[in-house]
């Protein structure tokens, strides 16, 4: 392996494509050592496509889609591809003329041809498939964790507001919610987080509860710390965090700046949980979060996909390290 | 069975300016919206060419701008938090 000095491989064919938005700067930990190692990649986004980035393939007599993908200063012939690296890529980017109706059918092209060719390759390691990312549901994930031995919450999905208060008074009146998706919610202008919240007696028959579906949980309680794993195609890489008192308790992303991470050990039985878990859903990468109880008891709360994992000196490193090694022992197989 | 959702899910950088509805038909999940903040211009972001790391006004991003990733917008999903840039990811939180 040729030691660089870390100044790109601009020049060399990519082997190694990263898909991600411009500011990334956790993706960057990763390729920064990429270019360390003179490992080439290419790192775009779905918004170059069209106007910066061109797509022709063509079917060959086998079967297997041959051509290149071309950006301004790089592209990838996909007979050298060998990995593609799913960060956070934005949405195909229009022309401003362009009408709604116009891009809807732009984008239904698009999506089903640059990716629906990148998909049908071949031995081509992905971190992770979109589709796998876009079927780590809450319902999905929660099943999983389930069936691989994890403790799960008592967990109710609901738009029916009666369903609710038996449900609580099942879960001895401590119940919380939180979204099924992303944390963020902007409206007039303005941007917003949707925490993980109690849900007191007084709420459990709000008739809005009706407007949409809801997850209610039980509230893990007392607790004693949380977990964040990071999973990096079966390396599990794990800080303990410690919220002080406040609202970091119940949802430690509301107290960032406060927060305490030190390395931890999980037992063998909560490996091969986790990792039978993520088998199951099919990912190469996930940032899980456990909750520990006042007992030692691990619960399983959430898998992220695409979650974020550079935010934790203790391990960012080592996680770095990992993604790095993965992405560049794909890219050296012939 | 897999779910029915968008099979390739893209992080959404958009901002919107529609202001909330009337609360008889605004979802209870919403209720506990919080830390709301008036969002500024989106600061002019390009790639290196050479490195391919995120260059925030001239300046490398992990080298020159983030002294520590702690208290950053990279900080778990979103933290409310933005030092840097918008992290609204509509498939994970």
């Amino acid at each position: 392996m040729t030691i660089g000095t870390g100044g790109g491989t601009r020049g060399t064919s990519p082997r190694v494509l990263v898909v991600t938005h411009d500011l990334d700067p956790t993706a960057d930990y990763v390729l920064r050592e990429l270019n360390l190692r003179q490992v080439p990649f290419w790192r775009t986004d779905l918004a170059d496509f069209p106007q910066q980035m061109s797509l022709t393939v063509a079917l060959a007599p086998g079967g297997q889609w041959q051509g290149s993908m071309s950006g301004i200063l790089r592209g990838i012939d996909l007979s050298e591809l060998r990995a593609v690296w799913w960060r956070k890529p934005t949405a195909f980017r229009w022309p401003g003329t362009m009408t709604a109706p116009e891009q809807r059918f732009a984008s239904s092209q698009a999506k089903r041809s640059v990716i629906g060719t990148l998909g049908s390759l071949p031995s081509v390691l992905w971190v992770n498939r979109p589709e796998r990312n876009s079927d780590c549901t809450k319902p999905a994930q929660l099943t999983a964790a389930t069936e691989a031995g994890l403790a799960v919450p008592a967990t109710l999905i609901t738009n029916d507001p009666q369903a609710v208060r038996p449900f609580a008074e099942a879960c001895g009146g401590r119940i919380i919610t939180k979204v099924l998706g992303g944390i963020v919610h902007t409206e007039d202008g303005k941007r917003g987080q949707l925490y993980t919240s109690r849900v007191p007696p007084e709420r459990w028959d709000d008739p809005r509860i009706a407007l949409t579906a809801h997850l209610f949980q039980q509230e893990i309680t007392p607790k004693a710390y949380e977990i964040r794993v990071t999973c990096v195609a079966g390396e599990l890489f794990a800080a303990r965090i410690d919220a002080p008192d406040g609202p970091g308790q119940l949802d430690w992303r509301t107290d960032s700046a406060n927060l305490r991470y030190t390395g931890i050990d999980l037992p063998l039985t909560v490996r091969a949980a986790i990792l039978n878990m993520l088998y199951r859903l099919g990912l190469v990468y996930a940032a899980i979060d456990l909750i520990v109880d006042a007992a030692g008891t691990p619960w399983l709360i959430d898998v992220n996909a695409g979650g974020q994992w550079a935010f934790i000196d203790c391990t960012r490193t080592a996680i770095t390290q990992a993604l790095a090694d993965l992405l560049e022992k794909a890219a050296r197989h012939d | 069975m897999l779910a029915l959702t968008d099979r390739v899910p893209t992080l959404n950088l958009d901002v919107s300016n529609e202001p909330g509805g009337p609360d008889a038909t605004r979802p209870f999940g919403l209720t506990v919206l919080t830390s709301m903040v008036t969002v500024g211009p989106r600061p002019t972001v390009t790639i290196d060419p050479d490195t391919q790391l995120s260059v925030l006004e001239g300046l490398t991003v992990i080298d020159d701008l983030l002294t520590a990733m702690a208290n950053s917008s990279c900080n778990t999903e979103s933290d409310g938090k933005d030092a840097i840039a918008i992290d609204s990811d509509a498939n994970d939180d």
